[in-house]
């Protein structure tokens, strides 16, 4: 015959601590996880239809039609999941079917599984081989974003022995016609 | 006499080994685009992500429509190509350029004229198409991606979900069909690749 059994400190209550002993330090809650970090599940079984606005980590694993905004906090869509909205998010990770604009200001990763359709504006992009992708990339203006080739620059490694060796082993493998 | 589509479709030599080379194209290709401000540019696949980076980088804002995965899903149906060509419904002149990669080798020749025709309509007057593509001897027989390295050197990497059949086009076929656009620049490297780059005058 199975049998609950208390664990003793269940039965000891914390206020009895705190009058015995007032010198003692205030007892630590036994969830002791910040807020900041816990994500909320939207099961596979879930569908949502309509708009999301929060303060915590987000994990899509059904289904959702709606805006997603939630500066300052990760959006993910996993691996079954299915969105149609669009995101504003610090990071996301798309792993799932995914339709519409993201807007970070973070990174934005894309894995292999993932099926997505959208224009992206974010830091940085890592995208899957494998993944598939229809949309455009906007990465955000940095001031040391790379300097077009054609543009003349005054970079010392730009007359540098080292890249003008590069160029002689270029002509070196090709035929020009 | 123009020569037929020949299929690669003897693979009894050891798969070519793809080695590494510095694309002299990729550079005037991206000398071009510095000239047109707030450039839009198109690749038609496969995803990768060095690639990706590297174009959005340094234009106003990257496309990325992949056709190898949607021709690889759609191949086992008829008329395959169609729907993954429907895939491509950009507005005419949208783009200051396109990138290609070796997507032709994966086409006939019927298929390759149509989606050229295609690039022609989304390029914007002095648009730029660069396109890859091997020579026969030393295509391999499995779907490779061109990564951009540091200093335009282009090293492959396997894409081994895709699974398409790979057609030689000659140099000629390769002319003819690019009669709509002027040639700027082609080369032809030691490891079998061929790159073209054209502009929609």
């Amino acid at each position: 015959m199975l049998k609950k059994s208390r664990k003793p400190e269940e039965n000891q209550s914390p206020a009895y601590d705190t009058i015995t002993k007032p010198e003692a330090p205030a007892p630590k809650p036994v969830s002791s996880a910040p807020a900041r970090t816990e994500n909320t599940i939207i099961g596979e079984n879930i569908s949502i239809e309509g708009h999301i606005r929060g303060n915590e980590h987000l994990v899509i694993e059904g289904s959702m039609k709606g805006n997603v905004q939630m500066e300052g906090h990760d959006f993910r869509v996993g691996s079954k999941g299915r969105v149609e909205g669009e995101i504003k998010a610090q990071n996301v990770k798309i792993s799932g079917q995914m339709i519409g604009n993201i807007m970070t200001n973070g990174k934005v990763e894309i894995t292999k599984e993932a099926d997505f359709m959208g224009d992206i504006r974010a830091k940085g992009i890592s995208i899957e081989d494998g993944a598939y992708f229809k949309g455009s990339i906007e990465l955000a203006q940095e001031p040391h974003r790379k300097t077009m080739p054609g543009a003349k620059s005054t970079h010392p490694a730009a007359a540098s022995p080292v890249n003008a060796g590069k160029t002689e082993t270029a002509k070196k493998d090709v035929k020009e016609n | 006499m123009e020569m037929p589509t020949v299929p690669v479709y003897d693979y009894s030599h050891a798969e070519p080994s793809l080695s590494a080379y510095t694309s002299m194209m990729l550079e005037l290709y991206i000398q071009n685009l510095a000239t047109l401000s707030s450039a839009h540019v198109l690749d038609m696949g496969p995803v990768c992500n060095e690639n990706i980076v590297y174009f959005a980088q340094r234009v106003r804002r990257f496309y990325v429509c992949d056709l190898f995965l949607r021709l690889n899903r759609e191949r086992s149906k008829e008329l395959g190509f169609e729907k993954a060509l429907e895939y491509l419904d950009y507005a005419p002149g949208c783009f200051e350029g396109i990138n290609l990669w070796d997507f032709i080798d994966h086409l006939k020749d019927d298929g390759i004229s149509r989606l050229v025709k295609r690039c022609h309509e989304l390029l914007v007057p002095g648009g730029m198409m660069s396109i890859t593509s091997f020579e026969k001897q030393w295509a391999p027989a499995k779907t490779h991606s061109f990564v951009i390295n540091d200093g335009n050197r282009i090293t492959f990497r396997l894409q081994d979900h895709l699974d398409l059949p790979r057609y030689y086009h000659s140099n000629r076929i390769m002319t003819t069909v690019l009669s709509e656009f002027r040639t700027v620049k082609s080369f032809i490297y030691r490891n079998g690749v061929r790159e073209f780059l054209c502009k929609n005058d």
